[in-house]
């Protein structure tokens, strides 16, 4: 029996790694994946609050937010790609061209 | 057959209320006709960049003017600042119209920008969790794209910043409103009853989802936790387009805010939060402000500290945050303008390079004394009269309640526009006072036309300053009961 707590933590279990992915990793795409790996745990626990609504609003929220997602990585990755052209690095660090 | 009847009743009903979403659905339409003209003129002519910013331009002012009619019958506060932003729309096209030789990747410059338009309007539009959540995103994600327009080293590294910190703070927000809606079970703002399930589940995991989600809202009018992004964007991206930055999503996101006070302040602590912020905001923004050498980046600490006012306006009262808002408006288009013609005639943005110029470009130069003594608040501008509203509402608000919050926030926003004169000043110091060892700048033609413009815009600050009657009549029009 899947109950609201399994979803529960598995959520905050994603968002969590998501967040240490952003914080500890140095490379633009990992820091991507963890983001990524964030807006899914707040996925998991729209669908699993969405049980309990008739009108499970919830569940198309979330997959607006697959979509949403995926135009944002189509954007980083571009960028991505244009700050390796500059700089010869997709580490988020080494670029310090701006400073003040 | 009954229900055949009641059907078509309920979609006329749709449909009925739909007319409010015309604006909208003209800028979307004008943003697939360019996308096409786009296409077929593509590197055909070499006057397509002039006719796809033209196109969208007669769009924007259509969607303008279909605003008017759905504000006369609406008139409250979300078709108003719809108004001021799609007014704010068109006078960035017609600045980016000035410069279409220089527009690089026009088509794609104006259709993103039109994606921002629509992220912006539908924030300031909306109750509902989910459109807040598209239009934010449809606002941050067009604005990534944006950054990236100077096509440089430094704007590849400022655009990245910005996605990345961006994203992060979307996904925080993201979460806070799925904890919302767990706890309330829907997405309608306007059918939450925080309070109601405090009894149920206690009121910690509530104030974490309504913070979270706050770290997202905040993060887009760039207020100070939430700010480091800011300067990096605003050095390297075109100037336009920071105009249209500072200016756009911020009072989107600041409707928003009013939207759903009733709503996310019931808690003391998020207003508290909110006001820490104003604080905080205020005097980070205008002292990193004193230290900085480029110009685009000194206002963008500026515009940093006016969030703070702006938010000092949130909680005075709407009408001193509407004509703020408004006056903020023309200013910053106006300042900006000025700093992309002196970057245009002479390639530089370092404030120590204006040395001389208030005799080289005297007209350039009283525009720009005009408008920066505007955004430090002191007469004859708008800008004074707009920190007059604001504090006198702050004021009054003390003298009702006696919370010493409201206090600090009026000593704090009096303080502050004396440390803003400082740097404010240093452009008119360097341009006419400071002695200068005749330094050779290579000039280029810049245009006349963007000169008369941006003229044009500081006599309104002045003529608001002296008639102010006009402006606040059209903010007493607005119905602010609901």
């Amino acid at each position: 029996m899947i109950t609201l707590q399994h979803f529960l933590i598995i959520g905050i279990s994603l968002f969590s790694i998501g967040l240490t992915t952003v914080i500890i990793k140095k490379n633009a795409i990992l820091v991507l994946l963890g983001i990524e790996l964030m807006l899914n745990g707040a996925n998991v626990n729209l669908i699993g609050f969405s049980t309990n609504d008739p009108q499970i609003q919830g569940q198309i929220f979330s997959l607006f937010v697959i979509v949403v997602a995926a135009a944002e990585a189509v954007v980083a990755l571009a960028i991505v790609v244009r700050v390796y052209q500059y700089f010869n690095t997709s580490n988020v660090d080494e670029p310090k061209e701006l400073k003040g | 057959m009954e229900y055949a009847s009641q059907l078509n009743n309920q979609l006329q009903n749709t449909i009925a209320l739909l007319s409010g979403y015309w604006p909208e659905f003209i800028i979307v339409i004008g943003l697939v006709v360019t996308l096409i003209i786009d296409l077929i003129f593509f590197n055909k002519e070499k006057n397509s960049n002039w006719w796809i910013g033209f196109v969208n331009l007669v769009f924007l002012i259509l969607a303008f003017t279909k605003q008017v009619d759905v504000y006369s019958y609406f008139s409250n506060l979300g078709e108003f600042m719809k108004l001021v932003l799609l007014f704010a729309g068109v006078l960035f096209i017609v600045f980016s119209l000035t410069q279409t030789h220089q527009t690089k990747k026009a088509g794609e410059y104006y259709i993103i920008f039109n994606g921002l338009l629509i992220g912006a309007l539908l924030i300031a539009k909306s109750t509902n969790l989910l459109v807040i959540y598209l239009g934010i995103e449809m606002m941050s994600i067009s604005a990534y794209v944006l950054s990236a327009f100077s096509f440089n080293k430094n704007s590849a590294e400022a655009s990245l910043k910005y996605l990345l910190f961006g994203a992060v703070s979307s996904a925080f927000m993201l979460f806070g409103m799925s904890l919302l809606y767990g706890f309330t079970q829907t997405l309608n703002i306007n059918d939450f009853e925080l309070l109601h399930t405090v009894k149920v589940i206690g009121d910690l995991p509530i104030k974490l989802a309504v913070f979270m989600t706050m770290f997202g809202f905040l993060f887009k009018i760039a207020a100070t936790p939430m700010h480091i992004w800011s300067p990096d964007v605003y050095e390297a991206t075109p100037t336009f387009v920071v105009a249209a930055f500072s200016v756009i999503p911020k009072l989107a996101v600041f409707v928003l805010l009013f939207n759903i006070a009733d709503k996310f302040l019931v808690f003391p602590e998020v207003e508290l939060l909110l006001q820490f912020t104003a604080i905080l905001s205020l005097t980070i923004g205008n002292f990193a402000a004193l230290w900085q050498k480029n110009a685009k980046r000194m206002l963008a600490y500026s515009s940093i500290a006016h969030t703070g006012f702006l938010l000092i306006a949130f909680f005075a009262n709407m009408q001193s945050f509407v004509f703020y808002g408004l006056v903020y408006l023309i200013m910053n288009f106006a300042v900006f303008g000025l700093v992309k013609v002196v970057e245009q005639k002479f390639s530089i943005t370092d404030i120590e390079q204006y040395i001389g110029l208030g005799k080289k470009i005297p007209l350039i130069g009283v525009l720009f004394v005009v408008a920066l003594i505007s955004l430090t608040g002191l007469p004859p501008t708008a800008g004074f009269t707009a920190k007059i509203l604001v504090f006198s509402g702050i004021w009054e608000k003390y003298l009702t309640n006696h919370n010493p919050v409201y206090l600090s926030l009026f000593v704090f926003g009096l303080f502050n526009t004396v440390v803003s004169l400082f740097y404010y000043l240093k452009i008119p110091y360097f341009m006419f006072i400071k002695k200068s060892n005749e330094v050779i700048l290579n000039e280029h033609k810049s245009s006349t036309v963007l000169t008369y413009l941006i003229g044009s815009l500081v006599f309104v600050l002045i003529l608001c300053f002296f008639l102010p009657n006009s402006l606040m009549d059209m903010i007493y029009s607005i119905n602010f009961a609901q």
